[in-house]
């Protein structure tokens, strides 16, 4: 039979702020199990939580440039529930009313446009984390995490495969890195996402019934889980059975999802309004002066590159990725004119430095200024083209001037017309036979000389003078 | 005294003595022994069946003392959930000084290399 698949996802993005969410305790990654802990995180009795000002604001953020309504009365509420990684045996999230409701992200798939509903944003504390012993019945518990801001973004069931999922996945990925309100990092579990997946008879409207996935900690996994799923689904309501309402775990290493089959999976969370923590409202002057500080968003960015700098499609979304790698591509450009060329050299050479040594843009040896010199100096003739390749990796590895390294290397290009035709002669007199081939019509032996001439000038003629030169001296005439 | 043909004002009227046992009439008993069960099975809590009768009218008890709140003509007054009007307590996104190494571990019934050890929970 004929299924069609509906998918919602709920994702987790641990925010970047300096303190935690109800406390000062810091939430730098990395620091000695417990470091990172006071009475407030560890849930102590009689202490008193404090909201920090910055969530509030970075959850604002998210809902403004996901197209939500900023809700003006918002608070907190005691969501409980056992677990060691859980020191009150509650966390404070927010339930009935949170800060930021019904809104939408746009993704692209296969040049298609596609509108995502969210149906809330909401604040919450992370837990603890778990460490479970291999050999004895323990596990360990460090709360360094504990308390650290989290806000939920939970999307309506508006995707229909696992394509689209994996696209809003990294729209939203996108947004939040823009926002600078999240890192992003999926395997370091600063961005989790779990997903909603159920399947029904093409043309049905009412849902079938979903199982809830869990521990995909890349967009690949988040794919393929999904992809499982739907096949297992598929599979039970062929054979004439009914799916079962559940939460599954993906296993990556086996590529299967596994039933959390506990005890504990009828859940009954108690909430109620956290006493100690008072209501939220928030003015519209507040949400003016947030949306007043959001930066241009990826697409807006990426409409603008194409507008202004004349570049393709594909360029401008590469280009805009991240804020960093747009701004150093814009300074470039500023600095030497040649939107494309840059273009070219960063989503090039640059990049593919980069990534082999996975590297940031804001850790690149090269600077802006560095690559609009480059340019400049193959624009004026200084250097071929592809004595530029050489001049990039130079200048990549020892970060030093692009004209420096031209001058120490000798690598100025040959345009004087008597060198190069010296050259020619050269190579002419070294290589008769394949002279006399040429000369006898295998003509795509014109490209052996070339090699040639460029050899013998260490690839500093001028090309274009090279061709010209061969052209006439090779027949002879 | 003066309190004779006014309106009483809500705040004196929203704590007075139970009058105890002419509520039975009007409230049904509102806590069953399963409800009992089910919610110390929540908070992970094993009572013997005596307990559980006893809890059961206690906790039926202590219901029919926060009935009391129904008589109060909350008419035109909002629901809170605080006592306080008070609103939008922030703090300021500064890191402070965590406990000092060690004391954060000083309650715990069992701990290893730093962490709070606890029997394994598996999934």
């Amino acid at each position: 039979m004929a299924y069609e698949t509906v998918i919602g996802l709920e994702v987790h993005a641990q925010l970047l702020t300096a303190s935690k969410i109800f406390c000062g305790c810091s939430t730098r990654f990395g620091a000695g199990p417990n470091e990172h802990t006071c009475q407030i995180c560890l849930g102590m009795p009689g202490v008193l939580p404090v909201l920090n000002r910055k969530v509030v604001e970075f959850t604002i953020r998210m809902g403004l440039a996901t197209h939500c309504t900023i809700n003006a009365y918002g608070n907190f509420a005691r969501k409980n529930y056992f677990y060691p990684d859980l020191p009150k045996g509650y966390q404070i999230s927010q339930y009935a009313h949170p800060l930021a409701e019904r809104g939408h992200i746009d993704i692209l798939l296969d040049g298609e446009k596609k509108r995502i509903g969210i149906t809330r944003i909401h604040m919450e504390e992370d837990a603890g984390k778990l460490i479970h012993d291999e050999r004895n019945p323990w596990s360990y518990v460090d709360f360094n995490r504990s308390g650290v801001p989290l806000i939920e973004i939970v999307s309506e069931p508006d995707m229909r495969s696992p394509e689209e999922a994996a696209e809003y996945l990294r729209r939203l990925r996108d947004i939040l890195v823009y926002l600078e309100i999240c890192d992003g990092n999926m395997e370091e579990g600063s961005f989790r996402c779990d997903a909603n997946v159920s399947i029904r008879p093409k043309g049905q409207e009412a849902f079938g019934t979903r199982t809830e996935l869990k521990n995909m900690n890349s967009f690949r996994n988040v794919q393929r889980a999904i992809e499982y799923e739907i096949r297992r689904q598929s599979y039970i309501l062929d054979s004439g059975g009914e799916v079962v309402q559940e939460t599954r775990l993906w296993d990556d290493a086996q590529g299967q999802t596994h039933s959390m089959r506990s005890k504990e999976e009828a859940h009954d969370y108690r909430y109620f309004p956290d006493p100690d923590l008072v209501p939220i409202l928030i003015s519209p002057e507040w949400v003016e002066e947030v949306r007043r500080t959001l930066p241009e968003l990826q697409l807006e960015k990426q409409d603008r590159f194409v507008g202004q700098y004349g570049i393709p499609v594909y360029d401008a979304s590469v280009l805009t990725t991240t804020r960093a790698l747009a701004d150093f591509y814009e300074e470039a450009v500023k600095l030497c004119g040649q939107p494309k060329i840059v273009s070219n050299w960063v989503m090039g050479d640059l990049l593919r430095y980069l990534n082999e040594q996975k590297r940031e843009i804001k850790d690149s040896p090269v600077s802006p200024a560095h690559v609009a010199e480059m340019i400049n100096l193959i624009e004026n003739g200084t250097i071929s083209g592809k004595i530029a390749k050489e001049v990039f990796e130079e200048m990549y590895r020892s970060s030093k001037k692009p004209a420096d390294i031209v001058r120490e290397k000798g690598l100025t290009q040959i345009t004087d017309e008597g060198a190069v035709v010296k050259a020619v002669e050269e190579a002419m007199a070294k290589n008769p036979a394949q002279l006399a081939e040429y000369r006898a019509g295998k003509e795509k032996l014109f490209a052996f000389f070339v090699g040639q001439v460029m050899k013998i000038t260490r690839g500093k003629a001028n090309p274009q003078l090279v061709n010209d030169l061969l052209k006439k001296m090779l027949t002879g005439s | 005294m003066g309190l004779q043909g006014t309106k009483r004002p809500v705040s004196s009227a929203s704590i007075r003595k139970p009058r105890a046992l002419s509520h039975f009439g009007r409230y049904p008993l509102k806590i069953t022994k399963d409800q009992v069960e089910y919610v110390a099975h929540l908070a992970r809590l094993e009572f013997s069946e005596q307990e559980k009768e006893r809890f059961t009218t206690q906790l039926n008890d202590i219901l029919l003392y926060v009935e009391k709140l129904n008589e109060v003509d909350t008419t035109g007054v909002e629901p809170e959930t605080h006592a306080i009007a008070l609103q939008n307590a922030f703090r300021d996104d500064i890191v402070r000084e965590s406990l000092p190494h060690g004391l954060s571990l000083a309650n715990a019934p069992s701990e290893s290399g730093n962490c709070f050890r606890v029997p394994k929970i598996l999934e």
